[in-house]
């Protein structure tokens, strides 16, 4: 579906096919795109891969310094020795493993979230970066939706933001009870939604070995 | 609605935000002076989460661990190792056992450069103008704040009906941000397998020959 199919669809739930329009059409693409944002954030829908020269000059990274429209890390390839890092530790079991982690020098082998914008990498080339990297990153829409534009997610949960849109059309008019009604579909379609992606990006070998 | 009540509504819903939630996370480089042991913090740091020094995390203990354990003793060393800090009063103290024996410059890099040779301290702080929601959930975060505030303000926009409906979207959205944040970005992928792979194809154990050494007993 197009913005503007789900616009019209929209159009349909509010009634205002037959009863003249009283939200503009700005209005509910900027509504549209607020929900569309929150859903691709929330699902991790869209990744994105980016090949470089590692970019860290120490053992942090800032993903979102580098990759403004990313949201997290999903993998991290060294393509120098044809592995990925390893994702499985935390900044508090690298503390665990060695006070002076963050001094370890040598081929960079784990990785792990020390907040909402930065990544730990370890051991790493200090003081000067080196190898050639391919870094998944999960990313929020590119650019908001416009007429023509389709979301970048599965075509067969488009639907999911007509109720999302027309929920926040009715919270805009203090129609809460049905604003309500609408929003708690939107994430109940967006919560299902975010176990198939999530499904997804677990390795077959997870599920056989008993992880999901 | 006017624009500077709004701004500030959402300065405001920001910072309750990372008040109930420790999420902002920063790091400063501490100048050390040879023979002092407690130094001042800034006002907005919240929580210390790690301290290292050339390199090395310090152990975190409590100002009253360090009263009753070191007592009034000075000691002071090139090898800092213990760190405890008192947020109870109103100034945010630092206090490192042994205190530190040479002077220690400040740094402006310390996610980088100052790390190895430099005292840095990272901490999670409030919100400000500069740190700030990220864009993707700030606006429809926030707005169920601001409409929160906006409609129980006295005078005719009051409407308690929004009020209660803004109160719980906000409530809401709070518990998302910390299921965002703790579960989604804050906890490791795991989507490579754990271990090294090559150990699943690992060959076994070498085996001696039955007829010179028997099959291996239980306690071998």
């Amino acid at each position: 579906m197009t913005l503007a199919q789900i616009l019209t669809d929209v159009r349909i739930e509010l009634d205002e096919v037959t009863h003249g329009q009283s939200y503009s059409t700005q209005e509910l693409t900027q509504y549209c795109n607020d929900q569309y944002i929150e859903w691709c954030v929330y699902t991790k829908c869209i990744t994105t891969t980016y090949t470089n020269n590692a970019w860290w000059t120490g053992c942090y990274f800032d993903f979102v310094n580098q990759f403004p429209n990313s949201i997290g890390v999903y993998t991290i390839l060294n393509q120098q020795t044809n592995r990925y890092l390893f994702d499985f530790i935390t900044r508090v079991d690298m503390d665990k493993m060695r006070i002076d982690w963050e001094t370890w020098t040598g081929t960079p082998t784990y990785w792990f979230p020390v907040s909402h914008t930065k990544i730990g990498v370890a051991p790493n080339y200090y003081p000067s970066p080196a190898g050639l990297y391919d870094i998944c990153v999960f990313e929020q829409p590119s650019a908001p939706l416009t007429s023509g534009d389709s979301p970048a997610f599965n075509s067969d949960m488009h639907f999911a933001l007509v109720d999302g849109t027309v929920g926040r059309a009715l919270e805009s008019v203090e129609e809460f009870t049905k604003a309500s009604t609408r929003l708690s579909n939107f994430e109940i379609l967006k919560e299902n939604f975010r176990k198939r992606v999530a499904a997804s990006h677990s390795s077959e070998m997870r599920r056989i070995m008993g992880g999901h | 609605m006017d624009q500077t009540l709004i701004d500030r509504y959402m300065l405001n819903g920001e910072r309750e935000l990372s008040l109930s939630v420790n999420w902002v996370v920063d790091r400063l480089t501490l100048g050390l002076t040879a023979n002092v042991s407690s130094y001042s913090l800034p006002d907005y740091i919240k929580d210390i989460r790690r301290v290292t020094f050339n390199g090395k995390k310090l152990i975190p203990m409590t100002e009253n661990f360090r009263k009753g354990y070191f007592q009034g003793i000075k000691q002071f060393s090139n090898d800092i190792v213990f760190y405890a800090t008192d947020f109870v009063s109103n100034n945010k103290d630092i206090t490192f056992t042994p205190g530190p024996n040479a002077n220690y410059a400040s740094g402006t890099d310390p996610w980088g450069l100052d790390i190895r040779d430099k005292c840095v301290i990272e901490y999670y702080r409030t919100t400000d103008t500069t740190f700030t929601l990220p864009s993707y959930v700030r606006t429809n975060f926030l707005r169920a704040y601001v409409g929160m505030k906006y409609f129980n303000k006295e005078g005719n926009t009051q409407n308690m009906k929004a009020v209660k409906y803004y109160t719980q979207l906000w409530e809401y959205y709070k518990k998302k941000w910390l299921e965002l944040h703790n579960k989604i970005l804050m906890t490791p992928r795991s989507y490579t397998i754990m271990g090294n792979p090559s150990n699943l194809y690992r060959p076994h154990l070498p085996v001696l020959p039955i007829d010179q050494f028997g099959y291996r007993g239980s306690d071998d």
